[in-house]
């Protein structure tokens, strides 16, 4: 007994230590980006336009779906400095109450209108048959599913009248119920009363 | 691809002629077949579209590879064209940059440390070389924020023409990193670039050379 609560203390121990571990890695890695983003800050810019007093969205947010401008990545998964310039205006953008849609908005003007800048392209021109032709695959892909259970469905059910229709006295035999019998009936087997 | 191509259609086709002789001559049977045939042209037509896709994605545009091949081979090609685009609205134009000077056409980014560095390398050179040689800062515009580029120009009172390209112009130019340092003559050929950071001496002994060359040429002719 006393050997299992020293069991159960020591895994209670262990995660309590990975949990302390995963929070001090987590508030570090906060605190050293804020400094990473207070040294980069460009001086002679001038501050956005607060638009809002409260955030509208989070710099995680904006991250996942603008790219970084000088790698093949999102934005949250680069850390060259010219996603770094990207991430202090964005956060500057952030804290200036802008909405996501804002930013991304402005993130295309200020790469001179390069909408390749954006993760996930706006709905609108050229630009819509990346939303639409998804759902168009998904579309005719169900509709040929379901076409084609049904063939299938329609295939073994004659498969399974011309098994039964063959082997009648088996289903006879084993004494199944009247679908059989109606079946071998409707190919004609006289033995049957009609 | 063309093994998946002919795995993906050969199974189609039989399917579509299988199903309509062997079913009756009935209304669903025969429309069990042109459907087979619709989606196979679908999946034609979409096959195309993704290798062109593909295609277009992987080639690009090779231009600039060859032009800095050219260069290193020792040859003089022709200078891509100058964007039009500006950093500045208001400020030296493309228009305004003299066609009789030598050009040193330099790749920056506000972001790029080693351009912070050799910005004052070249504002000295507009000013030594004025009249002889226009330096013309080339701004990555597809990876660089405008108003970080306004900043950065701001802050080194940059004074000299500051076009802001986009990666068609990176890729015209054969653009990797930043910066980069194209020397182009009056002729509009490039004689020498330099792939990174560039100090004064450096700049200057190369634009010696070209000048020294322009000036042979002028008395040969």
């Amino acid at each position: 007994m006393s050997q299992r609560l020293d069991q159960v203390a020591r895994v209670w121990a262990i995660t309590a230590f990975v949990a302390w571990m995963m929070l001090v890695a987590a508030a570090l890695g906060s605190t050293s980006n804020v400094a990473a983003a207070a040294a980069t800050e460009v001086p002679d810019r001038p501050r956005l336009e607060q638009r809002r007093d409260n955030p509208q969205t989070t710099v995680d947010d904006v991250s996942s779906t603008v790219m970084c401008p000088s790698c093949d990545t999102t934005l949250d998964q680069s850390n060259s400095p010219a996603a770094e310039a990207m991430r202090v205006w964005v956060t500057e953008a952030v804290d200036a109450g802008w909405t996501e849609q804002e930013i991304r908005d402005g993130l295309v003007e200020e790469y001179g209108g390069d909408e390749s800048i954006l993760a996930t392209p706006r709905a609108q021109g050229i630009g819509l048959l990346v939303w639409i032709v998804p759902a168009l695959i998904v579309l005719v892909a169900a509709v040929g599913w379901v076409v084609l259970m049904r063939r299938w469905r329609r295939g073994s059910a004659d498969d399974d009248a011309q098994t039964r229709s063959g082997s009648s006295s088996y289903s006879h035999a084993s004494g199944s119920p009247s679908k059989s019998a109606s079946s071998t009936c409707s190919t004609g087997d006289t033995t049957s009363p009609s | 691809m063309d093994d998946a191509t002919a795995t993906a259609t050969a199974p189609a086709a039989p399917t579509a002629t299988t199903t309509t002789t062997a079913s009756d001559p009935t209304p669903p049977g025969g429309s069990h077949g042109r459907l087979g045939t619709a989606a196979w042209i679908v999946s034609s037509l979409l096959l195309v579209v993704l290798v062109v896709g593909i295609w277009l994605k992987v080639s690009g545009d090779r231009s600039g590879a060859n032009l800095a091949n050219a260069i290193i081979a020792g040859d003089r090609p022709d200078a891509p064209a100058l964007t039009t685009e500006t950093v500045f609205d208001s400020g030296p134009t493309t228009a305004a940059i003299p066609t009789d000077e030598v050009l040193v056409v330099n790749w920056w980014a506000s972001w790029c440390g080693p351009c912070r560095e050799e910005a004052p390398a070249l504002m000295e050179i507009a000013d030594d070389y004025d009249g002889r040689v226009t330096v013309v800062g080339m701004n990555a515009g597809a990876q660089d924020l405008q108003s970080d580029a306004r900043a950065f120009a701001r802050e080194f009172d940059l004074d000299f023409p500051l076009l802001r390209a986009d990666r068609g112009d990176e890729d015209a130019w054969g653009v990797g990193g930043f910066p980069e340092t194209f020397i182009v003559g009056t002729d509009g050929r490039i004689s020498s670039f330099v792939n990174g950071p560039i100090d004064e001496e450096t700049l200057r002994s190369l634009l010696d050379a070209e000048l020294d060359e322009q000036r042979g040429d002028k008395d040969a002719a």
